[in-house]
């Protein structure tokens, strides 16, 4: 190799100087995008009262709880599907676990009790995927369940 | 006068790139995007309680109307346009040589632009702004390796709040516009050498360049951009479908199931990008094997992605209505209006508007019509504290078995769907 001469090396040393700032800037840029900034204390968001979910099928609850996200403290909404099982009571998330479409009740009695609008899934009142892309099913969520049945279900976030 | 860079007739030169009759039209449509953002930018608030009611605003008068409408249907005329720009090269061999960063070049702006709809498509903040980035983000998430940190990246948090806002609106104001003007630059330093565009074509090009920005500005001065109601998180029953150039992804997720969609929804995909930028590298001279491969394989994925995007057109979603927001509502009315929404209170209790009653959403069937309406239930309730607590206990208060109990709203909450209601009675 005869071609390296000063001012290659000049140029090469000059232009890795430059991209020192530029990767550490960059770096920086993206470590800073990445953190994840929400933070959540532990709440409990009231769901409904225990006498309210019907012995067949769900109530179905919009529900807000606060997120924390720097100085800021925001109200987030989200669905949930609250169904019997026996003694016990199971809440389901509304976020479909494909791509976080708010999934509904079938209003068709036959068919698959939950549905997704988005890509054509379906669960059943498990939240088991019964067709679809989902990969998991619907995330059951946290409650504590009262004795009497006009108190009220809360969800523990 | 010839030097070594002038283009053989064989090989393509970095100009070719934009130098279809249609490619002057391109860059000036480009344009007018780039200046009309521009004009948006001055009257957009970046956060959840603002940005609808601003972009509303801007829909009240006249220009600001028509900077939104040429910023939205331009930004669809410019993909059109590059798509087009895209075959033109494809088919007259202006990738070759030379012509490759002119090619590259191409590719590089058809991404940026997709970013800039993705990023831009939430601004607004209406339910399809919401409801397709919170789709689009799940996509982005669910991507091989980088996805999770990727989707907490750009979404800023686990939903679709505030924060995911304001990024969407640094990125589509910060990075797109540094993107475009890097991609153009370096596009520009390598043209600098290649033969100059035949006077008969500029000229061509000029005129219909002429005729689309006239074209874009009519079509926004008689047209509006869509605008739906405010976003409400938590509202079920939505379908979001993306634009018109990803419905083919659409239909992949749709039907790949849960074995297939990540080789469908992620593999094509990527394949797509990867032969796009490897079309020079296949195709370097004559007619012989590369060009054919470049043509079978061009009219393949033409084939594919068009069977494809037609499949979601046979069974387009209607959406259902929402409660239209009143105009000139404060903020604890908004978020009592929001609230309406969410709890579905107008699922059973009929609004009046433009003289008509009407429910929301309007599909179900067997619904009861002797259920009072919003205003009167309102009305019925004697003052702040009594609508409290029919809203937490309807049966203890009034005997009814027909409403269930709201007893998970908070008082501030009840209190805000209270002045809402109070604003139908004006």
């Amino acid at each position: 190799m005869d071609g390296i001469n000063r001012r290659d090396v000049l140029r090469g040393t000059a232009a890795g100087l430059a991209a020192c700032p530029l990767i550490g800037g960059a770096y920086a840029a993206l470590r800073f995008a990445a953190v994840p900034a929400p933070t959540r204390r532990p709440q409990r968001v009231p769901l409904c009262r225990l006498e309210e979910v019907p012995a067949e099928g769900f109530a179905v609850r919009s529900v807000t709880y606060d997120v924390q996200r720097g100085p800021v403290t925001e109200t987030v909404g989200s669905v949930v599907f609250v169904r019997r099982e026996g003694d016990d009571v199971l809440a389901l998330s509304g976020r479909c676990p494909h791509l976080g479409c708010t999934v509904t009740a079938n209003s068709d009695s036959e068919g698959p009790p939950i549905l997704c609008p988005c890509h054509d899934a379906s669960f059943d009142a498990e939240g088991k995927v019964l067709s679809g892309p989902p990969k998991e099913g619907l995330a059951a969520l946290t409650v504590s369940v009262p004795e009497d049945p006009t108190e009220m279900i809360y969800l523990e976030l | 006068m010839s030097t070594p860079d002038t283009p053989a007739p064989d090989t393509g030169s970095p100009r070719t790139a934009f130098a279809s009759p249609l490619g002057p039209a391109f860059l000036v449509v480009l344009g007018l995007v780039v200046l009309s953002g521009l004009g948006l930018a001055l009257h957009y608030f970046p956060a959840t309680d603002t940005a609808h009611e601003s972009v509303r605003m801007l829909e009240g008068e006249r220009w600001g109307r028509i900077q939104r409408s040429a910023h939205h249907f331009g930004a669809i005329a410019v993909v059109a346009l590059l798509i087009v720009q895209c075959a033109w090269v494809l088919f007259s061999k202006g990738y070759r040589g030379r012509g490759r960063w002119g090619w590259w070049a191409l590719i590089g702006v058809l991404m940026a632009l997709v970013f800039a709809d993705v990023t831009g498509g939430l601004l607004p903040w209406d339910e399809r702004a919401w409801h397709a980035t919170d789709v689009r983000l799940g996509i982005a998430a669910g991507s091989p390796v980088i996805g999770p940190h990727l989707g907490n990246a750009l979404r800023g948090g686990d939903a679709v709040a505030a924060p995911t806002l304001v990024r969407f609106y640094a990125m589509h104001l910060g990075l797109v516009p540094i993107a475009l003007g890097a991609i153009l630059y370096v596009w520009r330093t390598r043209c600098r050498k290649a033969a100059p565009i035949q006077p008969a074509n500029a000229a061509i090009g000029a005129l219909l360049a002429l005729g689309a920005a006239a074209g874009l500005i009519y079509w926004a001065w008689s047209h509006s951009a869509p605008l739906g109601e405010i976003a409400a998180p938590g509202e079920t029953g939505f379908e979001a479908r993306p634009e018109w150039y990803m419905l083919w992804l659409f239909e992949l997720l749709r039907m790949g199931g849960a074995d297939l969609q990540d080789a469908l929804g992620y593999g094509v995909p990527g394949l797509l990008v990867t032969w796009l930028l490897a079309v020079p590298l296949i195709d370097r001279k004559g007619e012989g094997l590369g060009r054919k491969i470049v043509l079978v394989t061009a009219g393949l994925w033409t084939l594919v992605l068009a069977g494809l995007s037609s499949l979601p057109l046979q069974d387009a979603p209607v959406n259902r209505a929402v409660l239209p927001q009143p105009e000139g509502l404060t903020e604890a009315e908004r978020e009592g209006y929001l609230l309406v929404r969410t709890q579905g209170c107008c699922d059973c209790h009929a609004v009046e508007i433009d003289g008509e009653w009407r429910y929301f959403p309007d599909e179900r069937e067997g619904r009861d019509e002797d259920i009072v309406s919003l205003v009167e239930a309102w009305e019925s309730a004697d003052g702040l504290e009594s609508f409290e607590l029919i809203v937490r206990d309807p049966f203890g208060e009034l005997m009814t078995e027909e409403m269930p109990s709201y007893d998970h709203l908070t008082t501030d909450q009840i209190r805000s769907m209270y002045r809402f209601v109070e604003t139908l009675d004006r």
